[in-house]
């Protein structure tokens, strides 16, 4: 409005206003404008009145007109300059006094001088206020009295009668001037009354929000309003932007703001979740439940490939206004040092678990064993990866070695109690075997590569815990007394657990030649022989008490073990009493598998012995850990055979299973060192 | 180690020789590499991650590999030492840059890139954390990305 008005409006008020308009409060503002105005209409009219004088040949009029006229004008530059309200408006009602008498005296034009002095109690009351005003309003009021009803004093000499009416409209004026004056105070004051509490209220409130601006700009989250479009509010706290790595965030919809920044899923989840928010259906507490912003990792892109992941915290809470424009009220913080911080110690604390679980294991196993273990099993994973390493081998290949090894390294596990350790590489022996039915991808090769990183990242943690436990049990009796005693220690211990866990009663006899001391070269070859055929002793060969009882034998099963040098070669004798080989139950498997269905009627003794080496046969029903894969057997003939040796095999059906495996050279340690 | 973390880095690894160069790499078959394993590579470019995983993947080549590829690059010619490792630093930043969008999903952050040059150089990977080497073959010769990430989500 102030642009559109010009530049003569401008000017007016600028002379009306002695200069400012903004200068004065609202009271003197409009005494100020009627000073100005009074002023220059005096000065103007008492010049006229000058030249007419001058015109007319009335000289001391117009020299009279025209010294009044200066003075006003002086007075106008006066007020401007000096901006003596009070003075200059004193100045103006003494020498409109002067003039207007001068006019009473004189006359005019029919008497018609008396005319003006009906302004003179609007001249003074506006600009001395009420009190002055009307004192020197009345004072004129008695001066004219004087003039008019002295017939020599005035020169028009009105008559009595009209003298009275003058005077009366003169004091009906005043009267109802000084009323109105009296009446505009009022009004002023009360407005000014309410202006200063206005501004009083104003101050409160500007302080207020200066507090509110403050917190705003200093809390260090991120605090939003939302509505029903999930656009933000035009309030927010200075962190959001930092927060959200934006400006400019009023307007801007919850949504687009995190698009970018968080995985497809958790977006749609997002959405879902602000309509239920926004809805009334669910409940607050429920809410705060299936809130997806609860924590949340939102990804930055930063200079170059740089990624920023930030985990973010954002709650809501509805605002009990229901005609609110803005009806949620949403919270963030930024929780990432927190969050690592957490997941530190749940790394930590898993690990230590671990550890204790582990260590509760190894303090019941000898550290010999156990060392003994963590070199198998580090032989075994080494054997698979140099073969993995090595370019060109087919896949097949790979995966049956892993197949092979893992086997092992599980038996061992279980061999010791580590039956955690044991169902991880059970369930990694699950996955190899999916892997061969349904045909390898190099996919498939790389998730077991990872799942053999696994394990081995597994038996570094048991390794370091041995070797901590090393220090405190040093079993030297068991060290004195050699390889041989290890493995009888070992494989006692294995039986009795298979023999508590499968309630199937079973005596070791072990025997070894004094000259049979194994080397470390056969040392691990033997074990993993031998753990095989126990748990095909346990799994298919020994009958429950109670059977074995109604045949006549003795309740008790045994497994009797007898390792001997017999010239140049190692002999491990192998013998169980239990039922031998299952022919029937061997017949009836080969019947189910598509390459032998055919010929499995006509197969003879012999070939149904052989075809438990097969990899993948086995007549247990359902796999477990023990037995039932048919990887037990594979693995012993694999063995044998990679070490240059030979197997036997006598079944006597019902009696017993009688295994005999020729290993070429002593094997023995004696030997090698003779 | 969780394979999806791994395979955004094959794909952009794959997918930047495709493209850069119009070659289709070979998978070898994949292997641990032991912590103290000798590199036999000439330069290797490294990226850093963070977020539910943490440790790093390793882009390694032969020296006569990466400078086959630089004189690729260059339209020809000889590359000098250090138009092999802008050239060999800008193809691991494209590979990390790829593998961004795979590695949001998986809640991963990704560092900027850095190289490593020297005969027989050794990175310094991690404790109890495996590393799963996997070699590639190409016309020009062999490359190989090493990948070591620890296990911190379980649930």
């Amino acid at each position: 409005m102030k642009k559109s008005r010009n530049l003569f409006v401008r000017a007016a008020m600028n002379i009306l206003t002695s200069g400012d308009v903004t200068l004065f409060e609202l009271g003197q503002r409009s005494r100020v404008i009627f000073l100005n105005a009074v002023t220059i209409a005096g000065a103007v009219m008492i010049s006229l009145f000058a030249v007419i004088g001058f015109l007319s040949g009335n000289v001391p009029l117009g020299l009279a007109c025209a010294v009044a006229a200066l003075i006003v004008s002086i007075n106008f530059l006066s007020i401007r300059l000096f901006r003596r309200y009070m003075l200059g408006g004193i100045v103006d009602c003494l020498v409109i006094f002067i003039f207007y008498y001068y006019l009473v005296l004189s006359g005019g034009e029919a008497g018609s001088g008396v005319l003006w002095i009906n302004t003179y109690p609007l001249i003074t009351l506006f600009l001395l206020g009420s009190v002055a005003g009307s004192v020197v309003a009345l004072t004129f009021g008695v001066a004219v009295a004087v003039a008019v009803f002295v017939p020599a004093l005035n020169a028009a000499a009105f008559s009595p009668l009209y003298s009275a009416r003058v005077i009366g409209t003169y004091f009906f004026i005043w009267l109802f001037s000084f009323i109105y004056e009296v009446v505009r105070k009022l009004t002023l004051s009360r407005l000014e009354d309410s202006n200063s509490r206005l501004a009083k209220t104003s101050d409160a409130l500007q302080a207020e929000k200066k507090q509110t601006d403050d917190i705003l700009s200093g809390v260090q989250e991120g605090i939003f309003l939302l509505n029903r479009d999930y656009c933000l509010g035009d309030v927010h706290s200075a962190y959001l932007s930092g927060i959200f790595e934006q400006e400019d965030l009023p307007g801007s919809s919850l949504l687009d703001l995190l698009r970018s920044h968080l995985p497809e899923q958790d977006l749609t989840a997002t959405a879902d979740f602000l309509e239920m928010l926004f809805g009334s259906t669910v409940n607050s507490e429920l809410l705060r439940e299936i809130n997806p912003l609860s924590e949340i990792r939102c990804t930055y892109s930063g200079e170059g490939g740089l990624v920023r992941g930030k985990m973010l915290r954002f709650t809501f809470a509805r605002i009990n206004a229901p005609d609110s424009p803005y009806p949620v009220l949403g919270v963030v913080s930024d929780v990432t040092s927190e969050y690592e911080l957490k997941q530190q110690l749940t790394v930590e604390e898993r690990k230590h678990k671990q550890s204790m679980e582990n260590l509760f294991r190894i303090i019941h196993v000898d550290p010999l064993m156990m060392r003994e273990f963590i070199s198998d099993t580090e032989a075994e994973l080494e054997h698979a990866n140099t073969l993995m390493k090595t370019e060109g081998v087919p896949g097949e290949e790979i995966l049956a070695t892993l197949g092979t090894s893992s086997h092992a390294i599980k038996g061992n596990a279980l061999l010791l109690g580590l039956d955690e350790f044991a169902s991880k590489v059970h369930a990694y022996e699950d996955s190899i075997k999916e892997i061969r039915t349904k045909g390898h991808s190099w996919r498939d090769l790389l998730a077991l590569t990872v799942g053999l990183g696994d394990i081995r990242t597994d038996l570094e943690e048991l390794n370091t815990l041995i070797s901590r436990i090393e220090k405190f049990q040093l079993n030297t009796a068991a060290r004195a007394s050699g390889a041989n005693s290890l493995l009888q220690l070992s494989l006692d211990k294995f039986i009795r657990k298979e023999s508590e866990r499968l309630e199937l009663p079973v005596h070791l006899q072990f025997q070894s030649d004094e000259d049979a001391l194994l080397s470390d070269e056969y040392r691990k070859l033997v074990k993993d022989v031998l753990v095989q055929l126990v748990r095909n002793s346990f799994a298919h060969g020994i009958e429950a008490a109670e059977r074995r009882q109604a045949k006549g034998k003795n309740p008790e099963a045994s497994i009797s073990i007898r390792l001997e040098n017999n010239d140049d070669e190692l002999l491990i004798h192998y013998r169980d009493d239990g039922a031998g080989l299952d022919l029937a139950g061997i017949r009836r498997r080969a019947a189910q598998l598509p390459l032998l269905a055919e010929r499995a009627a006509g197969l003879n003794e012999a070939e149904l012995v052989r075809l438990i080496f097969m990899p993948g046969f086995s007549t247990a029903v359902n796999a477990g850990m023990e037995a039932g894969r048919g990887e037990g057997m594979a693995l012993v003939r694999s063995r044998v055979q990679e070490a240059g040796g030979k197997l036997a095999l006598k079944n006597n059906p019902g009696q017993y299973l009688e295994w005999t495996i020729r290993l070429p050279g002593t094997g023995s340690s004696a030997a090698a060192i003779a | 180690m969780n394979i999806r973390h791994i395979e955004p880095f094959i794909d952009a690894t794959v997918g930047v020789f495709r493209e850069m160069f119009g070659l289709e790499p070979d998978f070898l078959n994949p292997y641990l590499l032991q912590r103290d394993d000798r590199n036999e590579w000439d330069i290797s470019g490294i990226i850093g991650i963070g977020g539910d995983s943490k440790g790093v993947v390793v882009v390694s080549l032969s020296g006569e590999l990466a400078q086959a590829l630089t004189a690729q690059l260059l339209g020809g010619g000889v590359a000098t030492d250090d138009d092999v490792v802008d050239a060999v630093g800008e193809l691991v930043n494209i590979i990390a840059g790829n593998a961004k969008k795979g590695l949001e999903e998986y809640r991963l952050d990704i560092s900027l890139p850095s190289i490593v040059r020297g005969p027989d150089h050794k990175i310094a990977w991690q404790q109890n954390v495996p590393i799963i080497g996997i070699p590639f073959k190409i016309p020009l010769g062999r490359f190989h990305l090493s990948i070591g990430l620890e296990n911190i989500i379980t649930g």
